[in-house]
């Protein structure tokens, strides 16, 4: 099978021959259809997000069940799934009391590598490897979905959306009629707005530099926008949301001037949750007054706080029934031997979501 | 009238005679009775808190109505009430509304109603009651009527120290029996966050603090395990292992410094809530790292006046104490009469002292 690997950051990757390791008895094995490209990955691939060279990134996937561990039971061989970057132990305190996706078992050592060059050196070192033609991944990562799903459209659900509509739905738990903002409008962001309209919060305000992104916001159910480049965001903000600033503000840019431009658009006894991740060494800095005096709170959002095997059924179904936009996310659909085109085009902000289709 | 005035930071209050306005529309005027020393006294007084001068310090104060202003209903003179800095709202703005009358839009109380006999106006200090004084003049909304019979000394105490701490644990956390708490500082409200998660039906409730002494105090109030963050290597990882290895779902701050609220939001728990109930100088910042927000889903929030509805809350503490469920005898370390309100200031600046009471006439 063939694998694009990133030996060098900032380099094109290299489409080669690589192996997968042989499936352990809670594994299952998966037969690439789509990986959506996300910036995350943009990231790892440019050397942003501290990881070991080579490796295959890709995150965003969806696929067929190509063979399963003897001790698997939730799926079988030739189902459509879902694979989700979230593995769960199903036995921690976070598992058992319903939140997996802060399983205290997840970033735990492999057992194993999953794949490998031919040489035999490990690729896969978080992540799931989307970027392949197979994936290797425990049982807890892979979510049955129902066949009449296109898998380009269902691999969005695996990280993008469920991390926007997620913060909105299972982290802050907004309430209908909610004051909600969303900072940053790309791929998260604008599924954080659609999940705020889902939710039936009103105003929901996007903020952003582009207004070519605000526009799209607007058709995703933004009912106001502010252009940061071009207006004190803040002031517009207060205004549109009755002088008090936001009952929820969610972040979805990765950076210390968004999340404290955040966190000022939120009004007395607001949440701002934290979404997007900027560089690791960065730290915020805020007066405690606000905190104490006008009681904010501030928390982050991990993977929209998803609990994968009910939370992303829910979300098919939304968009079976006309709830859930996806199709409008996808900007291009490119052949797998492509991949750098897709990288390159995502990289420039071009579209939400580029696709890799395989075969 | 006599009033205890600050002139000058860290200089003894000058105790001397000072007039008052008449109380307004919407305002009381109290026989002040008793007034406890708050820390928050002690930073105004020190010039940490942007206190103006001159001005009167004491905001933990009950007394008798003496006389009313125009529209006021809730209380009439001869009442005994205590006076708070917190509001009982004005019932009308969008936070009344919704039910957070502590956070009330409107009525921000006069900024002072004493004049020494120069004229000069004197400031309230360390919000806006003015309780270092034989009389002030305080709003409506910050009034709360007690019993008659409730004495003074643990009324005065209700009214910010005790009700700070059991409104963050009940008010603002909500917190859920037999969820683990932490307490950094055993202060007067840190002590008060310790007896209401007691009552709450936490388990364990940790309390951390620099001294053995306030910390055997803590015990008596409830906590079922002590951390001393002088003397434990770790402390952080001291709770942690106190809490399943995971840190605890709630965590109240009732020190004044950056440095606890560091120190405390890392022993919550992912997903776990740090709440901050003490206020600190103005001119400190917090400093995270948005991987340590994000990564586990901790929650930083802060609790202003216990978050509290002065007409529910205060009800519910007087039948706490009178159940013998609240401990408030035992909060007090000693009263002194006003014209000693300087020593029992001393005595409470030094950390001698839980609660010093100055009591009038």
């Amino acid at each position: 099978m063939k694998g694009a690997i990133c030996y060098e950051n900032g380099k094109p990757l290299v489409i080669e021959e690589v192996q997968v390791d042989p499936i352990g008895k809670d594994q299952v094995k998966i037969h690439v259809a789509a990986t959506a490209i996300c910036h995350s990955d943009i990231h790892d691939i440019k050397g942003e997000l501290p990881g070991p060279l080579p490796f295959i990134g890709g995150h965003e996937t969806a696929g067929y069940v190509d063979e399963v561990g003897s001790d698997v039971t939730s799926v079988k061989v030739g189902e459509p799934v879902i694979v989700s970057l979230l593995k769960s132990c199903g036995k921690c305190y976070y598992c058992v009391t319903g939140l997996p996706h802060l399983c205290e078992n997840m970033m735990g050592p492999r057992k194993s590598p999953t794949v490998r060059t031919m040489k035999g050196e490990p690729l896969v070192h978080r992540g799931i490897g989307g970027f392949a033609e197979y994936v290797l991944v425990d049982e807890s990562q892979v979510i049955k979905i129902p066949k009449e799903i296109p898998l380009d459209r269902a691999c969005l659900l695996a990280c993008g959306v469920s991390t926007g509509f997620g913060a909105v739905v299972n982290r802050a738990r907004v309430r209908p009629f909610g004051s909600v903002v969303v900072v940053g409008t790309g791929g998260v962001g604008i599924n954080a707005i659609q999940g705020a309209a889902y939710s039936g919060a009103y105003p929901i305000i996007a903020v952003d530099v582009l207004d070519s992104k605000l526009d799209t916001a607007i058709a995703f159910g933004a009912t106001h926008t502010v252009n940061a480049k071009r207006e004190d965001a803040i002031g517009a903000v207060r205004s549109i949301a009755s002088g008090r600033g936001a009952d929820y503000v969610f972040v979805t840019v990765g950076s210390v001037a968004a999340i404290r431009q955040g966190f000022a658009m939120s009004g007395t006894r607001g949440k701002t949750v934290v979404i997007g991740l900027p560089p690791v060494k960065d730290t915020i800095t805020f007066s405690p007054l606000e905190l104490i005096g006008r009681e904010k709170t501030l928390t982050g959002g991990f993977m929209g706080s998803v609990n994968v095997k009910v939370d992303l059924p829910r979300l098919v179904n939304l968009y079976q029934t006309g709830h859930l936009k996806l199709d409008e996310l996808i900007t291009g659909r490119y052949p797998f031997d492509k991949i750098n085109d897709a990288i390159a085009s995502s990289e420039k902000g071009e579209g939400i979501r580029n696709v890799i289709m395989f075969q | 009238m006599k009033a205890a005035v600050c002139y000058e930071f860290n200089k003894p209050l000058a105790i001397e005679e000072v007039d008052l306005d008449s109380p307004q529309r919407g305002e009381v005027r109290i026989k002040v009775k008793a007034t406890a020393i708050c820390h928050s006294d002690i930073h105004c007084i020190k010039g940490e808190l942007g206190a103006r001068l001159p001005g009167i310090p004491g905001h933990e104060t009950a007394g008798i109505v003496d006389a009313v202003g125009e529209g006021v209903n809730t209380v009439k003179p001869g009442d005994s009430v205590l006076v708070t800095t917190v509001t009982a709202g004005c019932g009308q703005c969008y936070y009344c509304t919704i039910g957070l009358r502590h956070l009330c839009e409107r009525g921000r109380p006069l900024p002072f109603h004493h004049r020494n006999k120069q004229g000069q106006p004197l400031m309230t200090m360390a919000g806006p009651v003015g309780g270092f004084a034989e009389y002030t003049v305080v709003a409506e909304g910050q009034v709360a009527a007690i019993p008659q019979d409730f004495p003074m000394d643990k009324a005065a105490l209700l009214s910010c120290g005790v009700l700070t701490g059991y409104g963050a644990v009940f008010n603002r956390a909500r917190v859920q029996p037999l969820s683990s708490v932490v307490v950094v500082g055993t202060g007067g409200v840190g002590l008060n966050a310790i007896q209401a998660a007691s009552i709450a039906g936490a388990s364990p409730i940790i309390a951390v603090d620099i001294l053995d002494s306030k910390l055997e105090m803590a015990k008596n109030f409830g906590a079922t395990y002590v951390v001393n963050s002088a003397k434990e290597k770790d402390p952080i990882k001291a709770v942690q292992q106190m809490t399943s290895g995971r840190g605890a779902e709630y965590v109240f701050v009732a020190v004044g410094s950056a440095a606890a609220v560091r120190q405390g939001f890392f022993m919550s728990a992912p997903r776990g809530m740090t709440v901050m109930i003490g206020l600190m100088p103005a001119k400190e910042s917090l400093s995270f790292s948005t991987f340590d927000i994000i990564g586990g889903e901790r929650v930083l929030t802060g609790c202003g006046g216990g978050s509290a509805r002065l007409t529910i809350d205060i009800p519910r503490l007087v039948n706490l104490y009178r159940e013998g469920r609240l401990k408030l005898d035992e909060l007090i370390t000693a009263h002194y009469q006003f014209n000693d309100v300087n020593a029992a200031i001393d005595s409470t600046a030094k950390g001698q002292a839980l609660r010093n009471v100055v009591m009038f006439d």
